[in-house]
């Protein structure tokens, strides 16, 4: 496997200036790490989530590896360049999709920005319009062509921005909330786009995202990052397992009220529906499922892994608990 | 070369979103049209009251006058985006031209070419056809080089301070207005010539932004005023202004490695 | 006195929060009165042509028209044009105070608070100025001059209402509100002092609403009227006054009108 994006150490020092408070008062100086030490790699044809809570360094990384940002200290090569140093020869390798910003012309219709992308990235006419054509039938957006930008649904402009930030055929795609604020068939045709754009043409990409459906059906590797520094570097498993590897029973009761064994809490109830967390480690799954048939007249019960999003908030609150 | 292609291809897009708002397009033209065209008038009824200002005539000043307008407005039709630099930064866009394979400060230039300046070049240039027509002599060629040269460096001193005004976002967020100062203010005090103004206020404009050395130095040579200066002074002036679009490229150098040192 | 009192204090802490832009417009104002005060010291240098004013009454009109730069109506209420596009107009006809008298007040505070910073600021600076660059105020004329910014505020005022009411045909409103304040502004005297133009035309104008906004007060205030021209001037300016206020209502009151019959 061929490595593509290497970070090391990396460490991202801001000071920001607060407001003066009034005209005379000095002017308050406050330093933030934003990352401090990052450190991973990603190989050639990976999908990688790189997650986290808001303000934990997931968009300053990525503002790094693309060339935007210079970092206080560490270092990162993409294609064995040093982005930020150079950054005109490096952004032409790389695709990067902002979620809430949109890269193409307010006014202009999708092609013509398409067309003013071409001669920014000096693209070969002929091989471009290829491209161009390509994209546009897999994106299915040959109707949106002619219409200005500002007339878009957020959906249709999300589909036109990923073509756009993949006119230049870059290797690696940088995704950051490619799916807030969609429908849900713009997220499944969103989705089903980059898992193909990864298996057929071997696009590596960087995804953020606070959509854990979109980790779920496309990442098998995931980074977690918390307060600037990197806190897991595996599978969904691994982040089950980071999070407690709590175990969710939904169980039908017809008692009201009955005791539960250590290891075990009742997360709700609803009717006869109660949701009880146990943890495998000091409880195993049989022996819970026992005692609620001999104390509480279990009819049915499901055992399962907790959702990914259950997952996420178990480990924010953890990170909150250990740091804040 | 390529450049030059991207630049049009950027610049002329700009162009058809602007013609997509044509009444707001042309109430602007008008309105700045109309905005110079009351500093002209003023001039010329101040010369109607008083006959002469200290040995200059109308036709004169109106050549001072044409040359600082068409200098400016050219500068403010090509640099427009510099002059709303302030909102890019605010709205975080500046990343998305640090995105793209091009120069950030090529980017901003050819991000905006407004046309509604087409109004005060007009005006500027008719003020300096009229101040022309009015000379005793037909210009020579030399002289008429001379005069577009001046309007070449009035240009980049102009381009040079919209490029400061801008590069102060990189530090201050938002628009110094006090930068108004100098450029109106700069045009209004070039409009007359330099030598009627107190020494301080002369050698601002003379050393600090050169704008006097871009139209009453080499007016001062082709009127065959008194100059404290060499004649051949003259001829060098206008390259004051390369030099303070120069000072403006460092400052927005500077700015940039700021940003992206700070992220913000 | 009371209401009138709470009324300036609010509108000053409003001010306040404007302060970076009160601070940068002062400044402005503050070069721009150096160049325009230069420029008329060299004219006086060679007599006074036909102007009616002496070199120290032009430089303290210079320092007035500054001043209260901010009073003169550069546009009607903005967010009311802005009501007029995207028909939320609609609610402000529905109000039951009359739509003139309510904007004819808003009109009022959108032009005199902006000077609670600017005017004394200006004032206290260009009164401790050296020697020829120094505000002299007539003193006994004082308390009528004042009296007369008073009343040219309130033409003012009208003014602007006037503008706001022709908001109501958006595209021609538009169109008036960007051109017709510029050409006011300098028959008002805003740019030159009337009293430096060609005696003809300084006459003329000065019978136009436009003195009556800022001409008239600033000439009894630098001491270049007589009590019987101050008196003269103050009739003007309440017939102007009356005549514009029936104007504005009656604009505003046919916009309104079609404005109902399009519905909204």
């Amino acid at each position: 496997m061929q490595e593509i994006i290497r970070a090391e150490d990396l460490r991202v020092r801001f000071i920001v200036r607060k407001r003066r408070a009034s005209l005379f008062a000095p002017r308050e100086k406050a330093v933030v790490e934003a990352l401090r030490g990052v450190s991973f790699s990603v190989n050639a044809g990976e999908i990688v989530g790189y997650l986290g809570p808001n303000g934990a360094g997931k968009s300053t990384t990525v503002k790094c590896l693309s060339g935007i940002l210079t970092p206080t200290s560490g270092t990162a090569t993409v294609f064995s360049r040093v982005p930020w140093q150079e950054r005109v020869a490096h952004v032409r390798k790389i695709g990067v999709v902002f979620g809430q910003r949109t890269q193409l012309w307010w006014d202009l219709p999708v092609q013509d920005s398409f067309d003013l992308l071409c001669d920014i990235y000096d693209l070969d006419k002929r091989a471009y319009a290829q491209t161009c054509r390509e994209l546009v039938e897999c994106m299915d957006i040959g109707d949106l062509l002619r219409t200005p930008v500002r007339q878009l649904s957020l959906g249709q402009r999300m589909r036109c921005d990923l073509v756009a930030s993949l006119l230049h055929r870059p290797r690696i795609l940088f995704l950051d909330e490619p799916t807030i604020g969609l429908d849900a068939v713009s997220k499944l045709s969103l989705r089903a786009f980059i898992r193909d754009l990864n298996r057929e043409q071997g696009v590596t990409v960087l995804l953020t995202t606070h959509d854990m459906d979109d980790v779920e059906a496309l990442c098998r590797r995931v980074l977690l990052i918390g307060r600037g520094r990197l806190l897991l570097d595996g599978s969904l498993d691994d982040l089950r397992r980071l999070a407690g590897g709590k175990r969710v029973c939904r169980a039908q009761v017809r008692k009201a009220d009955f005791p539960l064994p250590p290891g075990a809490a009742l997360r709700s109830r609803r009717g006869e529906e109660a949701e009880i967390e146990f943890d495998p480690e000091t409880l195993a799954a049989d022996q819970l499922v026992l005692h609620l048939a001999r104390t509480a007249g279990l009819r049915d019960v499901q055992i399962q892994p907790p959702s990914l999003d259950e997952t996420m908030a178990a480990l924010y609150r953890q990170m909150g608990e250990v740091e804040g | 070369m390529r450049a030059m292609r991207t630049y049009f291809a950027l610049a002329l897009s700009d162009v058809r979103s602007q013609m997509q708002h044509r009444a707001s397009f042309v109430l602007q033209t008008i309105g700045n049209f109309v905005a110079s065209l009351m500093d002209a008038l003023g001039i010329a009824a101040l010369f109607a009251s008083f006959g002469a200002l200290q040995g200059w005539s109308l036709y004169e000043v109106a050549v001072l006058y044409g040359i600082v307008n068409l200098s400016f407005a050219l500068a403010e039709a090509l640099g427009r985006g510099f002059g709303e630099f302030a909102r890019v930064i605010r709205e975080g866009n500046f990343d998305r031209l640090l995105l793209r394979p091009r120069a950030t400060l090529f980017q901003v230039l050819a991000s905006r070419l407004e046309v509604s300046r087409l109004g005060r070049l007009l005006q500027g240039a008719g003020m300096l056809a009229l101040g022309l027509a009015g000379l005793p002599e037909p210009l020579h060629l030399w002289q008429g080089l001379l005069l577009a040269v001046c309007v070449l460096g009035g240009v980049l001193l102009f381009l040079g301070l919209l490029l400061l005004q801008a590069s102060a976002c990189f530090w201050t967020l938002e628009s110094l207005e006090v930068f108004n100062i100098l450029t109106y203010g700069g045009i209004q005090a070039a409009a007359y010539p330099l030598d009627i103004y107190k020494k301080w206020l002369r050698d601002f404009f003379l050393y600090i932004v050169p704008l006097g050395s871009l139209n009453y130095l080499p007016s001062a040579v082709l009127f065959g005023k008194d100059l404290p200066f060499p004649v051949w002074s003259a001829y060098l002036a206008p390259l004051a202004g390369a030099a303070f679009l120069a000072l403006g490229i460092l400052a927005w150098r500077a700015g940039v490695r700021r940003y992206r040192s700070s992220g913000s | 006195m009371r209401a009138f009192l709470a009324l300036a204090r609010t509108a000053l802490r409003q001010q306040m929060q404007y302060r970076a832009a009160a601070l940068a417009g002062a400044a402005t104002q503050l070069a721009f009165g150096f160049l325009y005060a230069s420029v008329y010291q060299a004219f006086y240098a060679g007599g006074a042509g036909e102007a009616d004013l002496t070199l120290a009454q032009a430089v303290s009109y210079v320092w007035l028209s500054q001043g209260t730069y901010r009073m003169m109506p550069w546009s009607g209420l903005r967010d009311i044009d802005a009501m007029m596009r995207d028909g939320r107009i609609a609610f402000e006809l529905a109000r039951p105070r009359a739509l003139f008298s309510m904007w004819y007040g808003r009109a009022l505070s959108l032009r005199t608070s902006p000077l609670l910073i600017n005017l004394p600021l200006l004032l206290v600076i260009s009164l401790l100025l050296p020697g020829d660059f120094r505000l002299r105020l007539a003193l006994p004329m004082l308390p009528l001059g004042a009296l007369s910014l008073l009343l040219g505020m309130l033409n003012s005022a009208a003014v602007t209402t006037l503008l706001t009411g022709t908001y109501f045909w958006t595209i021609s409103g538009q169109g008036i509100n960007r051109i017709a304040p510029m050409i006011g502004s300098f028959l008002a005297g805003n740019i030159i002092p009337l009293g430096l133009l060609p005696a003809a035309l300084r006459q003329a104008l000065r019978l136009l609403p436009f003195a009556a906004m800022l001409d008239a007060p600033l000439r009894i205030l630098v001491g270049a009227a007589d009590i019987r021209a101050a008196l003269q001037a103050m009739a003007l300016q309440i017939l102007w006054l009356a005549a514009l206020l029936a104007l504005g209502r009656a604009v505003v009151q046919a916009g309104a009108r079609k404005c109902m019959v399009q519905g909204g």
